[in-house]
């Protein structure tokens, strides 16, 4: 199935441009060729569809194949607090989001953006939706937050 | 300990000094000791436990958890036992949550779980925790059912449960039960002894992939009935055995799915997607019993 065709949710466009980034501060680009992050020392230097990721700042998780968060970047702690460890089910739902994370830790489809219909951060209250895309290595998916 | 020096560990593991330093103040990890002067020497075995690490999660906090579980020996099935030999259900839903900040759920429970129930199996006078031991594990098995995605699969396995009581054999079924479906399939657990007409219901329900007989208490008598059933309601589906569930001690024509749920849950995907499996049955076609 295409995540496209998911309802509620839209690809991104089919060119696709890996980059890297820091699982903890968000900086994309860097030394690729290191594991951790030079720049803050407490993130690991992943990779993922450039169009995923613009902006550091931007709260991130990266979430495993199991639905649990296993990184969450610096901006996402403040938002959310301490959450590696706990199901992403546990704190934001959404109709199409389950499937399209568990394709991208797949390493399944593109880049696509989902509506969340319930947080779990007075943070994000209000309309916000989710850019899932893979990313890794280990295989992953990187999920995006944004207001709607 | 090897006694590295903080610029050889820090090349080791492909970070700067400074950031190795910084680990030490916020995590504690890894930990040098002190020459008379002074100088921090690192114990190889942590750096090389902690490069590894590295490269299998996606923060920095989580390989230090890694590296130092695995710098603590093979305990944690150990660990969840003594949380067992206390009747602590708190204490061992925290063993596993540790371990699931590690690994997959289906690694902890293969790794973890099931050798801890195993343990606690058998040993004179202490049915009490073996007891409380599955009673919990068949609990938090049962949460990670409810919790899992949707099928992603058309794929149904139909999976006859032969096993008896509260034995970490039944703990194994419902193990590639709940493997099963997060892998995407359809699935459905139905005791071994179910009458003829009740299978053919489910039958017509789950219009299954592939069959797989598990848990150690079927006999063969059991498992002619079974077949004949299925045949009956006009299913090509194959039947596969997991964990020696055959009740047979020499050879048999059952393949064999494996001896854990992951293996099993593995082989099976690999069957159905090279097409190994026939698809579903004639079931529907056919109303007429071979």
């Amino acid at each position: 199935m295409n995540l496209t065709a998911v309802a509620g949710g839209h690809s991104h466009g089919s060119q696709k441009q890996d980059v890297g980034f820091c699982s903890y501060c968000g900086l994309i680009g860097g030394d690729q060729r290191q594991r951790v992050c030079s720049a803050c020392g407490l993130g690991m230097r992943l990779r993922t569809d450039a169009s995923a990721l613009r902006s550091p700042s931007t709260p991130f998780l990266i979430v495993t194949p199991d639905g649990r968060v296993s990184a969450a970047s610096a901006s996402a702690e403040r938002d959310l607090a301490h959450v590696v460890g706990q199901p992403l089910a546990a704190l934001f739902d959404g109709p199409d989001l389950d499937r399209a994370v568990a394709r991208a830790a797949a390493g399944e489809g593109g880049v696509v953006t989902v509506a969340l219909t319930r947080t779990g951060s007075r943070r994000f209250r209000g309309p916000v939706q989710a850019t899932v895309a893979p990313c890794g290595e280990p295989p992953a998916a990187l999920v995006v937050l944004e207001r709607a | 300990m090897s006694g590295i020096r903080t610029n050889a560990a820090a090349e080791l593991l492909g970070v700067s000094p400074n950031t190795l330093r910084s680990w030490e103040r916020r995590f504690n990890y890894p930990t040098p000791r002190r020459t008379a002067g002074g100088h921090r020497q690192y114990d190889l075995g942590e750096l090389e436990a902690l490069r590894r690490a590295l490269l299998e999660t996606h923060n920095i906090s989580s390989a230090i958890q890694v590296a130092q579980q695995r710098g603590e020996g093979p305990s944690s099935a150990s660990r969840l036992v003594e949380a067992f030999e206390r009747f602590d259900d708190h204490l061992a839903d925290r063993h596993m949550e540790e371990s699931l900040a590690l690994r997959s759920i289906e690694r902890t429970v293969e790794e973890l779980m099931l050798p801890a129930v195993e343990l606690a199996e058998g040993r004179e006078g202490r049915e009490a925790e073996h007891e409380f031991a599955c009673r919990w594990a068949t609990g938090w098995l049962h949460s990670a059912r409810r919790v899992a995605p949707p099928a992603t699969r058309d794929d149904g396995v139909l999976l006859f449960d032969a096993s008896t009581g509260l034995t970490a054999d039944g703990l194994h079924v419902q193990a590639l039960e709940l493997a099963l479906r997060r892998a995407g399939f359809r699935v459905l657990l139905l005791s071994v002894g179910l009458a003829q007409e009740r299978v053919s219901r489910a039958m017509r329900a789950l219009d299954p992939t592939a069959l797989v007989l598990c848990g150690k208490g079927a006999t063969l008598d059991t498992v002619g009935r079974l077949v004949y059933a299925v045949r009956q309601h006009g299913s090509s589906a194959p039947l596969y055995e997991y964990r020696g569930s055959m009740p047979v001690t020499g050879s048999h024509t059952i393949p064999t799915l494996g001896q854990g749920p992951a293996e099993a849950t593995q082989t099976l995907k690999t069957l159905v997607d090279a097409g190994a499996v026939g698809h579903r049955s004639t079931a529907r076609l056919s109303a007429v019993a071979r």
